[in-house]
């Protein structure tokens, strides 16, 4: 019998196995495209990371790069896991989700969607061209202060383009995600019984929407002292150097809680699910979102603590740096009180739900530390203070963000991420990241500076560095162990429509989910839904 | 793993951390700030150790309690979808625990402005001791070198000269052309940007005699890492002949502002390798050349007065011809 090889139906190009990717304006393609391309930029990233450790592991200045590579890698080492990977991941898994948790069929404006995607992608795509630019990527640092911004021969410009269009997707984003999370609830999901990870990423999108343009603003001016001949920030010409800083930590420190919100959201989500008890304080938790994100436009020039400012004000920001600790220390509290009494099952998403407590923790106790501005005139631009950012932003927003690739995976491919390979990769990644920045706290009390190339060959300097750099080594094998996971995913069973026995209403549709998501909805009478439907199936079988 | 390799693999990394963790503690491996020789920094001193009293036992609780409820309420037997009890929370406890981090935070806060005085007070009252006003010292940060400016018009390069147990006010800027850099000497304090066109004010006081060393601490371009500098705390009686030695010494001005960029001989650093080049020898070409820099080069000596130019010059002949 002769085989027909043509489609019995022409299918239009757009149609097509690729060009359905490129033109789809579906959330949850969209969301998927986020999350991998964030991916990939985690990896180019996590390698310019590594290079740099390599670099450190002996106190020779620039013995492994070169002097202006190593100012490079640790600007684009910044710019890319801020820019390109945690803020557009969250981007990614508010994408695939949040229309599924409130039950719609996709996002407020599906083609404003697409055009995030891509603006993201771009911008991406332009700041990693900037490696093939004549001066090379920029080597400021990734918050490319003037004057120095505005002298050096690396190409600031194409950094300064690419956070623009990365900020234009960014804002269309947020837009999109506020218009859909304010219009297309399904019936019965109020306020008070949307998933806490839609209130994470609602307050992020607020945040987004208040600091951006204000950045836009700093970069533009920036762009122009550079090109233009104005002077905002020169002071040879009575600009402000000062100035741009307020201007930018505006953005930057509540793009901080960009970062971690949508982290916490997840925790919110995973810990109830996996100790089989309902989230403890579901009011407080979410108004805590929104008290971080207020208190959080608050605080940015606990980032200057030594640019002079007045001690008043110095004492203002560190009050009310200090107060954001209330509200999350209420967050860490109530999930303590959600574990309490649970059955706690040890999947994966649930180790890396309780890894962010554990690790983030110390993070936010380090964090009143140096928002003490005494102190953070001691250790403030020192290793100190990239110990503090990176077990927030590894230990907070990493770990969150693996806990929700292993948690959704099901949902968004269908079949499971391996137990074995990601208890592994759990493992690598948390003793790998105490054993890389848990030292480093040492270094920044011990006197050694951020981004150099070099230090001073003392026993305990070289010891801490060292073992900083086996460290880093250890979470670069657990992301090749994720990877490995992912690979053996495809082969793997596959799953049900709610393969974890969750509370929330993606779990509600297949896995993975129709293109118009519901055929239809139950009528929503708590935050916890798919629980709400379980119970009622087992009173019918009784 | 069976019980007993599960054990082993315990002990084993209990050893291992006792083993890094015990010199550790018992030297100055980092887990305290550097030994404060100054009273600024005893101040910013007890702050930390405030903090990590506070800190320290939020963490423990914390911790404590996340291990313990990890323990106590893993699954074992239980099936997977066999639920805890339904608590939706408890509004007095969550109360009391959003009350009391605002009294903890309150009294971080607390402290902090009582130690502040100490810290920061640099009012003449507070730190001219009666016999003896503060030394005023003008501290430029340039790409990539320390630029000290005393009293009595002496510079010198990278190494600040001070005699022990007399106040120190520190004049931080940075020439308007530059660009920022940080003040930071652990020892004696803690950090103050030196930022263009916005002067900045520090201070402190040595204790005891000694070398203290200190590095830049904002990030200012390709030598970033090398912009180290340190503060000599001497007797008073040897204060004067100690900045006599450092004062207008062309060698030290020359390892400070050149020779970061520049090798003597060998290969090329950043800037072109030195020995033989006739610029140095040429006061007017050299003088051009360091007031106003020359592309990638920064104008390390824009500012400088005509004796600054001539000691480096008198220091840099010996190079110009291939011998010296």
């Amino acid at each position: 019998m002769a085989v027909r090889t043509e489609p019995i139906y022409p299918i239009p190009w757009y149609r097509g196995r690729f060009a359905s990717w490129l033109v789809t304006t579906d959330h949850k393609r969209i969301g998927i495209l986020y999350v991998a391309t964030s991916l990939l930029f985690f990896v180019l990233g996590g390698a310019l990371a590594l290079l740099i450790r390599i670099e450190l592991f002996t106190p020779e200045t620039a013995d492994v790069v070169g002097r202006v590579t190593f100012n490079q890698l640790f600007t684009m080492h910044g710019l890319t896991m801020i820019f390109l990977v945690v803020v557009p991941i969250f981007a990614g898994f508010g994408n695939f989700l949040i229309p599924l948790m409130i039950g719609a069929a996709d996002m407020a404006f599906p083609r404003l969607n697409a055009f995030s995607y891509w603006a993201f992608l771009f911008g991406g795509v332009i700041l990693y061209g900037s490696w093939f630019s004549a001066g090379g990527p920029a080597d400021t640092g990734w918050y490319l202060y003037p004057p120095y911004s505005a002298q050096t021969t690396t190409s600031v410009d194409l950094t300064i383009l690419s956070l623009h269009l990365l900020a234009i997707g960014s804002f269309a984003g947020a837009v999109n995600f506020v218009a859909t999370v304010h219009t297309l609830r399904t019936a019965g999901m109020t306020w008070m019984r949307m998933p806490l990870f839609v209130w994470a990423i609602y307050t992020y999108s607020l945040l987004l929407i208040a600091t951006l343009p204000v950045v836009g603003a700093a970069l533009t001016m920036l762009l122009l002292d550079r090109q233009a001949g104005t002077h905002f920030f020169l002071p040879d010409e009575g600009g402000n150097a000062v100035l741009y800083q307020h201007m930018f930590w505006f953005f930057g420190h509540p793009e901080v809680y960009v970062m971690i919100l949508p982290a916490f959201g997840i925790v919110s989500e995973v810990l109830p699910v996996f100790a089989r008890k309902p989230i403890f304080g579901y009011a407080a938790i979410a108004f805590s979102t929104i008290g971080i994100a207020f208190v959080s436009m608050l605080v940015w020039a606990h980032h200057m603590f030594t640019v002079g400012m007045p001690n008043f004000l110095n004492g203002f920001f560190m009050i009310a740096s200090v107060l954001v600790a209330v509200p999350t220390g209420v967050k860490i509290i109530n999930w303590l009180a959600t574990l309490w009494r649970g059955n706690l099952n040890f999947a994966t998403p649930m180790l890396f739900a309780l890894g962010v407590i554990s690790v983030f923790t110390i993070g936010g106790i380090s964090g009143v530390f140096v928002a003490a501005f005494p102190f953070d005139w001691q250790v403030h631009d020192s290793y100190f203070i990239v110990a503090h950012m990176h077990y927030v932003l590894f230990g907070g927003s990493i770990f969150g963000i693996f806990a929700a690739l292993y948690y959704w995976w099901p949902k968004m491919f269908g079949r499971m991420l391996g137990e074995g390979l990601g208890k592994l990769n759990f493992w690598l990644f948390f003793v790998g990241m105490n054993l890389t920045f848990g030292p480093q706290h040492m270094l920044g009390l011990l006197g050694m500076p951020r981004r150099v190339a070099g230090y001073r060959d003392e026993d305990w300097l070289v010891t801490w560095n060292v073992v900083s750099s086996i460290g880093s080594l250890m979470i670069g094998l657990g992301v090749l162990v994720f990877f490995l996971n992912v690979l053996r995913s495809r082969k793997s069973r596959r799953v049900g429509n709610d393969p974890w026995l969750g509370d929330t209403l993606e779990w509600y549709t297949t896995s993975p989910p129709p293109e118009h998501n519901f055929d239809r909805l139950p009528y929503i009478s708590s935050p916890r839904p798919l629980r709400d439907l379980r119970r009622r199936l087992a009173e019918q079988r009784a | 793993m069976p019980p007993p390799v599960r054990r082993l693999v315990w002990i084993v990394v209990a050893a291992g951390a006792l083993a890094l963790a015990s010199p550790a503690f018992a030297e100055d491996a980092g887990l305290t700030p550097v030994d404060p020789k100054s009273p600024n920094a005893e101040a910013i001193n007890d702050t930390y150790w405030m903090l990590v009293g506070v800190g320290g036992v939020i963490l423990l609780l914390v911790e404590g309690a996340l291990i313990a409820f990890m323990f106590r309420y893993r699954r074992r037997r239980r099936p997977v979808d066999d639920e805890g009890p339904q608590i939706h929370g408890n509004t007095s406890l969550e109360v009391l625990w959003t009350v009391v981090p605002v009294l903890i935070v309150a009294f971080v806060v607390g402290f902090v402005f009582y130690k502040l005085p100490e810290v920061s007070d640099f009012s003449e009252e507070a730190i001219a001791s009666p016999e003896d006003a503060a030394l005023e010292i003008e501290v430029a940060g340039r790409q990539f070198y320390w630029e000290f400016r005393y009293p009595d018009g002496s510079v010198t390069y990278d190494t600040l000269v001070v005699p022990v147990g007399r106040n120190v006010d520190v004049r931080v800027t940075a020439p308007d052309h530059d660009v920022i850099h940080s003040w930071w000497v652990p020892a004696l304090g803690g950090k103050i940007d030196a930022v263009p066109g916005d002067p900045n004010r520090t201070w402190f006081r040595a204790d005891e005699e000694g070398v203290y060393d200190g590095s830049c601490g904002e990030f200012c371009g390709v030598q970033h890492s090398a912009m180290r500098m340190s503060v000599r705390a001497v007797a008073a009686d040897e204060y004067e002949a100690e900045l006599e030695r450092f004062a207008g010494n062309g060698e030290e001005q020359f390892t400070a502002a050149c020779a970061k960029c520049h090798n003597l001989e060998g290969p090329q650093l950043i800037g072109p390798t030195l020995r033989g080049n006739p610029t140095l020898a040429d006061p007017r070409a050299l003088g051009e050349l360091v007031r106003n820099g020359r592309g990638a080069m920064p104008a390390v000596g824009r500012g400088w007065s005509d004796d600054q130019v001539r000691s480096l010059v008198e220091y840099t002949q010996r190079f110009a011809e291939g011998g010296g």
